[in-house]
């Protein structure tokens, strides 16, 4: 099943502020993380996580702070702001309420009782 | 720790393209260059260079990527930019239109001054011609630096027959993007490019034929000319028109049921994309091959050169069955399929043979015999079922593992794979060991990868599709991850596993409705098959179960009796009923109740007389657990007809005669 690719930019920013919420996590790790729970279901391209994480760190939503990795190499990690938080709750919300609007319309439809 | 220069070399062009402060060029490109080499030592034994090339094609479009990244951190700049050019544009003209101004003004003056011009000209001549002859001129200037060409060749093996009508793109540094396309000759030679790194990517191809084919890790070249004026030649081998005949070489030791089985699916990890024709049971969109496991299958497209193989066979499962079936890639194949391992591809058509080797390590062997080695059950078929389970997931899925069709040769031994093709990766040591006795463990970490639930756990079972001593048909489902007296469990010296079955310890649980004929009388209609599910109250609260395996369904239209076979111990029997209701009081509606089994066939007397008597079989109590003993059949008496026996679990309410669910009659409720 080929996913809407409006649905998935309407939900992607949820997606990466609920992961990253437990805790600050890199690029791969986020990006390995988000398609484990979703069960690969999106078909994310890698590299198109980075605008989203760069957009929600200019929109105060995520900060970031560098790290030296065991390799040597330079790591940005990503943490969740208060804002962040915010925002989280509030997108979860709205979620939920939409969810739930068409599950109801969907489970109105004629089905056989067995 | 691997260096993975192409990944830099693209995570700095794609900096490069952002064209973003140095500081913010730099932070971009040290966190993709990170991103991509994480993506690349994930995968520890393949080769640098490969894991390379996979996590730059997994990583997507650069050239997309970096045009977001480039508005998301410039897009003000972008603006500012924008304005300042207009004002500048305005300033320009007003500019112009004084300059205009000026110089015609100026004109008048300039006509005055060359008069007085000529005149000094003819002082300075004289001047020149009383001193000494003038140096030789400089040498002019050196030209510009040459820029460079790439010439590039798409060709098909064997022989390098050209590849017409493929496009590639070039991003040159800073930031340019250049489509190319082959010529009829397979070639195709680049305007001039300047004198730096640039990422050659031919990503999606429109193929003559008029088929988009997806790009291959391989066709990505990072090139760096280094002599101005020079061009450099790029060869890229696109396909081949070989064809094989393909022949997996199974060993004759394992039992797979070759009755129910014949095709199995084998992927060449650089096999991917194929347009050039094929088998018609190749499917374009994975690459994967259907082949026959008992004959040649002709496949075409595949390189020569060496490539790593892999088999999915039929029955094994790697995806939640309530997903669609995932495209798999290369990447993901070391998870998921059983590794062949590496095949020589010839550059010639002919045969191709694969032989399949199987670790002894890897092995599930076993025999079944009726109470005694001397009476092997001989051709048997039995089924190997592997199943994994999110118990987070509220939806109850179950990923299949392995589903695998078995049959015991003359001695009534079987021998089928173990851990290595359950879908672990080879990376994933500590779970292959759990997974030694196949017993129910965590799964973490393989969800996790799999189906992204960190919270599941595996369960084995062995059916054996069997008939009962008198001659009726049963199933036994033998939990592999639980001890039962019947099963003897040998470690074997080579670490394998061996399960000696002794079938004679099977006690028989019979189901038997009645009262199916009062139905009518109480306008009552059996819906749907009646199912009746058994648990071990032992692992009530353990992992849950699939339901196909603990359940079965009873066409009462057809049989009210089934057997089931289980091994010794207490067992809990279930049995949920689907019945049409009409009833006179609501004559234009019909309810649709389930019904579920409360176990009190006959309402209990002060002399606890038996429920059901079976000669020579044990008492079942007024309760739904059941005592199963070795070789001993006790009965279950489900009468249909005894509302008491039954409590509505849930309706809905449907108008009468169709299947269309209503809402409920004036003055009733809409559940029990």
């Amino acid at each position: 099943m080929n996913t809407d690719p409006e649905l998935v930019r309407g939900t992607l920013d949820t997606l990466l502020l609920e992961t990253i919420s437990r805790g600050p996590m890199y690029g791969y790790q986020i990006c390995k993380t988000v398609n484990a729970r979703t069960d690969g279901y999106f078909h994310l391209r890698e590299g198109s996580l980075y605008p989203a994480l760069h957009k929600l760190e200019a929109e105060g939503l995520l900060k970031a702070f560098w790290e030296q990795a065991d390799t040597g190499r330079r790591r940005k990690y990503y943490q969740i702001t208060e804002r962040g938080k915010t925002a989280l709750a509030r997108k979860r919300q709205e979620w939920q309420a939409f969810a739930a609007a068409v599950e109801r319309v969907l489970a109105s439809r004629a089905a056989p009782a067995f | 720790m691997a260096d993975f220069p192409h990944a830099r070399a693209l995570a700095d062009a794609m900096s490069t393209a952002v064209r973003g402060p140095g500081g913010l060029q730099q932070d971009i490109a040290d966190e993709i260059a990170d991103h991509l080499a994480c993506h690349a030592e994930a995968k520890p034994a393949e080769n640098p260079t490969t894991a390379e090339s996979e996590a730059i094609r997994a990583f997507g479009d650069p050239n997309q990527i970096a045009r977001e990244l480039r508005q998301i951190h410039l897009g003000d700049r972008i603006m500012f930019q924008r304005i300042m050019v207009a004002a500048l544009v305005v300033i320009v003209a007003g500019m112009a239109v004084t300059a205009y101004l000026s110089w015609s003004a100026a004109r008048e003056t300039g006509r005055q001054f060359a008069e007085m011009n000529r005149n000094i000209s003819s002082l300075v001549e004289a001047q020149r011609a009383a001193l000494p002859k003038p140096l030789e001129p400089a040498p002019p200037a050196p030209p510009a630096a040459d820029p460079v060409r790439l010439r590039v060749f798409c060709g098909f093996a064997p022989g390098d027959r050209p590849a017409a009508g493929y496009e590639f793109e070039v991003l040159t540094n800073p930031g340019d993007r250049r489509t190319y396309k082959t010529d009829d000759s397979g070639y195709v030679t680049t305007e001039g490019l300047p004198l730096d790194k640039h990422v050659m990517v031919m990503g999606r191809v429109r193929t003559p034929e008029g088929t988009t084919a997806r790009g291959k890790p391989e066709w990505t070249r990072v090139i760096k000319p280094e002599k101005p004026g020079e061009t450099q030649e790029v060869r890229i081998t696109v396909g081949s028109m070989l064809k094989h005949q393909l022949r997996l070489a199974i060993p004759e030791e394992l039992s797979w049921n070759r009755e129910a089985m014949s095709q199995a699916e084998v992927v060449f990890e650089e096999r991917e994309g194929s347009v050039w024709g094929g088998p018609t049971r190749l499917d374009y969109r994975s690459g994967r091959y259907v082949v026959d496991l008992w004959k040649d299958t002709e496949v075409t497209g595949l390189l020569p050169g060496r490539k790593r193989a892999y088999l999915m066979l039929p029955g094994v499962r790697t995806v939640y069955t309530s997903h669609t079936r995932p495209q798999v890639e290369p990447a993901q194949f070391r998870g998921a399929w059983y590794e062949l391992g590496e095949v020589d591809i010839p550059a010639e058509n002919g045969p191709l043979s694969m032989p399949l080797h199987i670790d002894p390590k890897a092995r599930i062997a076993g025999l079944l015999h009726t109470g005694s080695r001397e009476q092997p059950l001989a051709g048997t078929a039995l089924t190997l079922d592997l199943q994994v389970m999110s118990s987070s997931d509220q939806r109850g899925n179950f990923a299949v593992l392995r589903n695998e069709p078995l049959r015991t040769d003359r001695e009534g031994r079987f021998v089928a794979f173990s851990n290595p093709i359950v879908g672990l990766g080879q990376d994933d040591e500590s779970l292959r060991q759990s997974l030694q006795g196949i017993g129910p463990v965590p799964a973490t970490g393989f969800l996790d990868r799999i189906v992204g639930n960190p919270e599941g756990a595996i369960a084995g079972d062995m059916t054996l599709p069997w008939k009962t001593a008198d001659g009726e048909p049963a199933i036994l489902t033998w939990p592999l991850h639980k001890p039962v007296d019947a099963v003897k469990t040998i470690d074997v010296v080579d670490n394998g596993r061996f399960y000696e079955v002794d079938l004679s310890q099977l006690g028989t649980v019979r189901v038997k409705f009645t009262g199916l004929d009062q139905l009518a009388a109480m306008n009552r209609e059996i819906a749907n098959p009646a199912v009746v599910s058994w648990r071990d109250p032992r692992v009530l609260h353990g992992p849950p179960r699939p339901p196909s395996d603990w359940d079965r369904s009873i066409d009462l239209a057809e049989e009210t009796q089934q057997d089931i076979l289980l091994f010794p111990g207490t067992c809990i029997v279930d049995v949920s009923l689907l019945l049409i209701e009409r009833e006179p009081a609501t004559p234009e509606f019909e309810r649709h109740s389930v019904f579920e089994w409360n176990g009190r066939a006959r309402k209990p007397e002060p002399a606890l007389r038996p429920l059901v008597t079976t000669p020579g079989a044990p008492t079942v109590r007024l309760d739904r657990s059941a005592e199963v003993k070795a070789g001993e059949l006790i009965t279950l008496e489900i009468a249909v007809g005894d509302p008491e026996a039954w409590e509505r679990a849930n309706f809905e309410w449907h108008e009468r005669g169709g299947g269309v669910a209503a809402a409920p009659p004036t003055g009733t409720r809409a559940n029990p």
